[in-house]
């Protein structure tokens, strides 16, 4: 396991993604084995999760160090992670043990799965006291799960398209299914011909810049206007009877909206469709926090497709009948879009308009009502280029509006920000008390984080956990892009990318908005 | 014999505090960190070997007086002692007698022996004022020669890639400490100017400490082959190592923890502590076969607590120790 237990360590130790890129590649390149894939599941987090339970592992480490509970919870909050507190808690073996392949240490870990909790926990044990502290760190990233070390799929997949030769998104589909390292082979996942991944390839997708309405565009009427959704912006790609859907990261999430691609296809032939996944009925109803819990699903319960429809807002064709249209006009494409899809419960065709600026203006204004986020400016005769060329296409979003909200609780970061508080929860005043409606994470520089978190120490008022009730003193201009009528929040709201604008230090707490203020933005 | 005040620790029966944060007549100083020793006080008491950096920091002028280890010091029938705490070079544990009651301020140390400060004593008391740093289970350092090994392999990387390998470690003993630790495997080093005076101020005082440069940006090239050994705060605030290729990596009890050594966003980081760690506080406490254990600055709630659940009477002094950034571990 050395060799994997060093790339954990350098891949840890790096900001570069750069570097990242290159050390994956190294080890693939020395491993294109099971060692290769059994470091490509955990990494990915295709095959990451918890191999043995959570509180038997916490029961077995304090019965063995005869700590309290508490002292236990009270380490667990400050190192942040279950993996590197029962780490730390042992003391380095007088000898270590024999060095053997992380294919080995994984086949050894499932295989005891299957057994007794006793013999899980002797199993662990045993581990913990002949491995010096990195690899007993690594040991139990491996049976707790989740192997966060700032390794993005994307990376991954450079790292195995330099490897392999194939393209970043003929790996992406080859990664997608269900493999295991214990059936698969490095040869039969990666390089042997895989005749679908051809198939499933999606366009580059073309972006847009942000319009300044002082730089002003010639000829107002020979651009559209369509609502700037705010969903997850998608390639939906049909060929050969098979659907596939790409999001602009190029990831493919086919699997995580069945209710797209299984029933009747809006269209016959083969066939490619920019557009936007929404959530709700009607579509854009539902925030878009909602749809992201549709993503990342081991498995899609009945209950959350019932709860989070999804829909295709579709702007654009790429491909039709076979055919590469990006070298054609708007005005074709989106004649063809009209003419050729038939809406459905899985399929809208996003409106678009022409017109002066008045009404580019006007469309903005009544963006949030439509639960969009701005509007989009498309020149008619362009054709859909790749990356973000600039001319073209604009987004004009609705400026950001913010309120005045006191800081009531704090909870300490994990992993990268353990020790710090980074996690803030924000009230506004309801007949004399302060209501949650926000949660912002990001927007303080890192002075002001320190000075925050110093504030936190000093003034809580009850700890729960990692989170702690402060006095309600400090007051901060939190900014949000759309706000909505919720019926899950104490407070009746919902907000959307709440951020930290400033910090108020010029505000006491009784100078905080009111939930009264924040209706009146619905 | 000791109570808190606002000032800091004060013995009423001696009439002075000890490592008080507010201006006082008279301080009695553990050791010459910055939130341990501070300016203001109208009369200073502290260890010998930490004279001269004492009036590097606090002012040539200060009205000082220093006393051996071990050395009595008599007021109303009080008698005041220094005790070696193996925190930094010149740093103390104060040891209070008075009518056969024993008190002893630990003020902060470490259990192991460094190379260079003098090496932790247990003083049997009947109260014990304990620092906390790393007060909680989470916390058992690896052996020193083990992190000076990591530092080695470290610093062969950083040469063969042609870039100058930085140590942060603050002024005052983490900056000796490893210096020490580099000068017996052979690796030169130079030091940034903070450093350097104190490496000045050390020596005067007795330590016997190898020579090193002091580094000069415009003789950087000269200097490669070296470990430069700067504190924390120039590689925040200054651009001295601007364009010249370098890694850095800090050398902090706190590197212990992953979360923070990714916050810190160091290329490396090594466990080198001058704090006890969890083993040292308990090992500490039971040496000194006190019957009541106040704790100061750290994880100071869950040590008392534990304490408390082992039959000792232990509990929380809120000291403003342990809250200057320059030296804090």
């Amino acid at each position: 396991m050395k060799a994997f237990i060093d790339l954990f360590q350098a891949l840890d130790a790096s900001n570069s993604t750069k570097t990242k890129v290159n050390l994956l590649a190294d080890y693939f390149q020395r491993h294109p084995n099971s060692d290769g894939l059994w470091a490509l599941g955990l990494l990915s987090g295709h095959l990451a999760g918890r191999r043995f339970n959570t509180a038997a592992l916490k029961q077995l480490a304090m019965q063995q160090t005869k700590l309290s509970d508490w002292l236990f919870v009270e380490c667990y909050s400050v190192a942040g992670d279950l993996a590197e507190t029962l780490t730390h808690l042992f003391p380095e073996p007088e000898n270590q043990g024999i060095d053997q392949s992380l294919t080995d240490w994984m086949l050894r870990i499932e295989e005891h799965r299957a057994l007794s909790a006793e013999a899980q926990m002797a199993f662990v044990l045993h581990a913990w006291k002949s491995m010096p502290s990195i690899q007993r760190f690594v040991f139990n990233k491996l049976i707790t799960g989740g192997f966060r070390v700032g390794v993005s799929k994307g990376l991954l997949v450079k790292a195995l398209s330099m490897v392999t030769g194939h393209s970043p998104e003929e790996i992406q589909f080859r990664l997608t299914g269900k493999w295991q390292p214990q059936t698969s082979t490095w040869q039969s996942l990666l390089l042997d011909s895989n005749s679908a991944a051809d198939l499933s390839k999606p366009y580059p997708f073309f972006l847009a810049h942000a319009y300044q309405p002082e730089a002003a565009l010639p000829n107002p009427e020979s651009w559209q206007i369509e609502w700037k959704w705010d969903g997850i912006r998608c390639q939906w790609v049909h060929r050969n009877g098979h659907s596939f859907l790409w999001s602009r990261g190029k990831e493919l999430i086919t699997d995580s909206f069945p209710e797209l691609t299984s029933g009747t296809m809006p269209m016959e032939g083969d066939w490619v469709l920019d557009g936007e996944l929404l959530p709700g009925k009607p579509w854009a109803w539902l925030p878009f926090s909602e749809l992201q819990r549709r993503l990342n699903r081991k498995r899609l319960s009945p209950s959350l497709l019932r709860d989070i429809p999804v829909g295709f807002m579709a702007y654009d064709v790429l491909e039709f009948q076979g055919k590469d249209l990006r070298l054609e006009p708007l005005r074709e494409r989106r004649r063809i879009l009209e003419k050729a899809f038939r809406p459905s419960s899985a399929l809208e065709i996003s409106p678009a308009w022409c017109g002066p600026l008045e009404l580019w203006t006007e469309k903005r204004n009544q963006a949030l009502q439509q639960g969009a986020e701005g509007i989009m400016i498309k020149q008619l005769d362009s054709f859909y280029g790749v990356g973000r060329k600039r001319g073209d296409w604009w987004k004009w979003k609705v400026e950001p509006r913010s309120f005045d909200a006191v800081l009531t609780y704090a909870q300490r970061g994990h992993g990268n920000r353990a020790n710090m508080y980074t996690d803030f929860t924000f009230g506004v005043w309801s007949n004399g008390e302060l209501l949650t409606v926000a949660k912002a994470y990001s927007g303080l520089t890192a002075n002001e984080l320190a000075e925050v978190s110093r504030f936190v120490s000093r003034h809580t008022l009850d700890s729960f956990g990692p989170v702690r009730r402060v006095e309600p003193v400090l007051v901060f201009e939190i900014g949000f892009d759309g706000i909505q009528e919720s019926s899950r929040h104490k407070s009746g709201i919902a907000l959307r990318f709440p951020r930290i604008f400033r910090w108020r230090k010029d505000k006491t707490a009784d100078q905080a908005d009111s939930l009264a203020t924040l209706r009146e933005m619905l | 014999m000791l109570s808190l005040q606002p000032e800091g620790l004060y013995c009423k029966i001696g009439d002075f505090y000890i490592d008080p944060w507010k201006p006082v007549p008279r301080a009695v100083i553990t050791h010459a960190h910055a939130d341990h020793a501070r300016r203001g006080m109208g009369a200073y008491l502290a260890p010998f070997y930490s004279k001269n950096v004492l009036r590097l920091r606090l002012g040539k002028h200060i009205r000082l007086e220093t006393l051996a280890f071990n050395e009595k010091y008599y007021i109303r029938g009080l008698s005041v002692s220094f005790h070696p705490a193996g925190h930094i070079p010149g740093s103390a544990q104060i040891r209070l007698e008075y009518r056969g009651e024993v008190w002893v301020v630990s003020g902060d140390y470490k259990t192991t022996y460094d190379g260079l400060s003098h090496a932790f004593e247990p003083v049997p008391c009947h109260t014990f004022i304990t620092e906390s740093t790393f007060g909680l289970p989470l916390f058992q350092f690896p052996d020193q020669q083990l992190v000076f090994k990591e530092m080695e392999t470290w610093y062969r990387r950083c040469r063969q890639q042609n870039e100058q390998a930085v140590v942060l470690a603050y002024s005052l003993g983490k900056a000796q400490r490893v210096m020490m630790g580099l000068h017996h495997m052979g690796i030169p080093v130079v030091l940034h100017s903070t450093v350097w005076e104190t490496q000045q101020a050390l020596s005067q005082n007795g330590f016997s400490l190898p020579k090193a440069p002091r580094w000069l940006a415009r003789q950087k090239e000269e200097f490669k082959d070296a470990v430069l050994i700067a504190p924390p705060g120039a590689a925040r605030n200054g651009n001295f190592l601007n364009k010249h290729p370098h890694q850095l990596a800090a050398a902090s009890g706190w590197m212990h923890l992953r979360g923070l050594r990714r916050r810190a966003n160091y290329e490396k980081g090594f466990v080198l502590s001058d704090h006890a760690d969890w083993n040292g506080l308990l090992y500490a406490i039971r040496e000194t076969g006190a019957e009541q254990i106040w704790i100061t600055h750290g994880y100071s709630d869950a040590l008392s607590r534990h304490l408390r659940e082992q039959g000792l009477r232990a509990q929380t002094l809120e000291t403003h120790f342990g809250t200057t950034e320059d030296d804090s571990e």
